[in-house]
């Protein structure tokens, strides 16, 4: 584990110097990510590396003058316990601005010494402060603190400041930093493996595969939650991950299908949406694995016999069912699925939450696709 | 065509006479007219003359559950020796079972609270779940409360909001604040307050619900009950910490330029929060016109001091 946190802390401070160096920016989003320029061959130019470095001195002189009379952070007094917590939450709730002031101040109260309530607060203002065209000037110092906070003997604090962490984005080294933080109990199972969940789609390849193995591994219901989520929300997010991770999003699909309760007449709405974030996830994977028709698959496996008609009408209530909803014809298998849903609703006719999906399910088979709710 | 019917008085004085112990056994049928009920006689599950079989609340004769098949006069309900309940027509065509079979010496139950459940080998094959009482929601977003579970601090209350089925919540326990847990569990931890309805219009918003909105598709078309399920869900996806104050940090999706933010929520911020978004939702607006009164109200519990107790009263009064 020593080894791990070592190259994690190599791994962030090279990461801080390219940041800083080269301005590199972190995918911000699921999009197909571009290729990072490789430090190595870029580093061999030596003009433009003095170029970047002039750009980014002039860049803090500039941030740094930049006026900022009211900064929160300027203004905050040490109060121990809950009440400077609370107080940190306020100014936190309310923005902190990216300015040098906040950086600037942020870590003057970690270096003065703040109570454990303090630093929890103090470590999300961190992580919000750290940002990929660094308007502080301050990323590298702002990654040594988190560092430094992760290490906190205090358990909190050491978790507030490793989700800060993760939420910056994916650094190299950011999975070790994570592992080490839940091997020494800083993070819970659903706060780590969530973590990877969120982190995987922005990691190179063999970073992700092995994210996703260890998910699917802990057979961590809220990690397959956030996947299932991120793959239903955006098909692209498939493009940006290997054909090796793409597989073991497979396998970790297929092993984790939602269940609903054991009671028939029990149909909650989070649960219907999570079973339609996961029946399409699988539906996108098996259909970029077998280039099979997306929504053929989906009402195929719905409509196989002894089906649980809470998946049925689970998926019939998704935006993206609408257009199967009105392209339903007498006798298709599309008009199967909404008899099955309609006939579970009117098992249960005291409960309102059918009724009204039932409701809402029958005036968009109704409507033509395209015409509102 | 009967189906069922809210006051068959003389039917049921009828199937009163046949009425047995709360327990169908093994290998035993429910005939046309034939019924059993629980214990307490509240419950009542009749196969009727139109061939529906139908669990009856006796106290007002609104149906919990009926197996749809009415129209097949003569039709009768076996509790099969293989575990299965089945209702076959008077020819012996099967239309409807409860696919338990294979579990030999399965019985069916009527029970007092409400449920109608098939028990084989000690445990429930089958079951409708059991009947809501009076204080229990029974729409998604009603909001449901309880005391506080610290001594001396009950009366401030701690607040959540049902789905349907579970209850989400925040709560200061480790992990990621926002949590899901089932409404017999929250009733359980302290003293229940009951649920509060807050006559939702239902409105149609365009909003995106997912952790990452990034492009025009990603917003949806949807009414403002799921649009409550699924920012919740949102935010819990997103993941969120817990603070003591009332200012809040709403979880964010991401976006071009910027990750999921996690959110920062004591219980009743985070109702508010989700609220918000089916209505100004934090000035982002809606292309759909939202009810001028849910704008107010929803304003109004942001007005003055936020607490658990003050939103849940708020929000009763949203008649």
């Amino acid at each position: 584990m020593k080894t791990a946190g070592a190259l994690a802390i190599a791994g962030l401070a090279l990461a801080g110097f390219v940041w800083v160096v080269f301005g590199w920016q972190p995918p911000a989003s699921t999009a197909p990510r571009q290729e990072v320029p490789a430090p190595a061959s870029r580093g061999g130019d030596q003009v433009a590396s003095a170029a970047a470095a002039a750009r980014y001195a002039a860049a803090i002189t500039v941030a740094r003058n930049r006026p900022d009379p009211h900064n929160p952070l300027v203004a905050y007094v040490p109060k121990p316990g809950i009440a400077g917590r609370d107080e940190l939450d306020r100014i936190f709730a309310q923005g902190v601005p990216l300015t040098t002031q906040s950086a600037l101040a942020a870590r003057a109260l970690l270096q003065r010494g703040l109570s454990d309530d303090e630093k929890i607060a103090l470590a999300r203002i961190l992580g919000r402060l750290y940002a990929p065209d660094d308007p502080t000037g301050y990323n590298a110092d702002i990654l040594l603190d988190m560092r430094r906070l992760l290490g906190d003997r205090n358990k909190q604090v050491a978790r507030s400041a490793a989700l800060s962490f993760s939420r910056i984005g994916y650094l190299p080294g950011s999975d070790a930093v994570l592992r080490d933080a839940f091997d020494n109990q800083v993070l819970g199972a659903d706060d780590y493996y969530g973590e990877l969940a969120h982190m995987a789609p922005q990691a190179p390849a063999h970073v992700q595969a092995a994210m996703l193995f260890a998910i699917r591994a802990s057979s961590n219901a809220y990690a397959v939650d956030i996947l299932a989520g991120s793959i239903n929300d955006n098909s692209k997010v498939l493009q940006g991950y290997s054909a090796h991770a793409v597989e073991e999003i497979a396998r970790l699909l297929a092993g984790a299908e939602p269940r609903f309760p054991a009671a028939t007449g029990d149909f909650g709405l989070t649960d219907a949406v999570r079973y339609a974030n996961w029946l399409r996830a699988t539906a996108q994977v098996e259909s970029l694995a077998q280039g099979t028709d997306l929504d053929a698959a989906i009402v195929a496996r719905l409509g196989m016999p002894g089906t649980d008609p809470r998946k049925i009408t689970a998926y019939l209530l998704t935006p993206e069912a609408s257009s199967l909803l009105s392209t339903a014809r007498l006798g298709s298998p599309a008009s199967g699925l909404v008899g099955a849903s309609n006939q579970y609703a009117a098992q249960h006719p005291g409960n309102k939450i059918l009724q009204s999906a039932a409701q809402e399910i029958a005036q968009r088979s109704a409507r033509p696709k395209g015409t509102g709710r | 065509m009967m189906k069922w019917s809210r006051a068959p008085a003389a039917l049921m004085l009828a199937l009163a006479c046949a009425t047995t112990a709360g327990i169908l056994a093994p290998n035993t049928t429910l005939s046309p007219g034939q019924s059993i009920s629980s214990d307490n006689g509240r419950y009542l599950l009749a196969m009727q003359g139109d061939g529906n079989l139908v669990y009856y609340r006796t106290t007002d004769w609104v149906p919990r559950w009926h197996s749809q098949t009415y129209g097949n006069p003569g039709a009768f309900a076996p509790m099969q020796g293989d575990g299965n309940l089945v209702v076959y027509t008077g020819t012996g065509m099967p239309i409807w079972n409860s696919q338990t079979s294979g579990n030999p010496g399965a019985y069916l139950a009527a029970q007092d609270d409400g449920n109608l459940v098939i028990y084989g080998s000690g445990r429930a094959l089958w079951n409708i779940g059991v009947d809501v009482v009076t204080g229990d929601p029974q729409l998604a977003g009603d909001v449901v409360g309880r005391d506080l579970a610290i001594s001396g601090l009950g009366s401030l209350g701690h607040t959540g909001m049902y789905d349907g089925s579970s209850v989400v919540e925040v709560l200061d326990e480790g992990g990621n604040a926002i949590r899901y847990e089932s409404l017999a569990s929250f009733k359980a931890r302290s003293a229940y307050w009951g649920a509060a309805s807050p006559n939702n219009p239902n409105h149609l918003l365009n909003k995106c619900f997912k952790t990452a909105c990034l492009q025009l598709a990603d917003f949806e078309d949807i009414g403002a009950r799921m649009a409550l399920v699924k920012r919740a869900f949102q935010a819990y996806l997103i993941g969120a910490d817990y603070t003591y104050g009332q200012h809040f940090t709403s979880a964010k999706p991401m976006v071009w330029g910027r990750l999921a933010q996690r959110g920062l929520y004591r219980c009743d911020t985070f109702i508010i929060n989700v609220y918000e978004k089916t209505a100004d939702d934090e000035g982002m607006g809606s292309i759909y016109p939202v009810p001028q009164l849910w704008l107010d109200r929803n304003r109004d519990l942001k007005s003055d001091l936020i607490l658990p107790s003050t939103l849940f009263n708020k929000m009763k009064g949203w008649n």
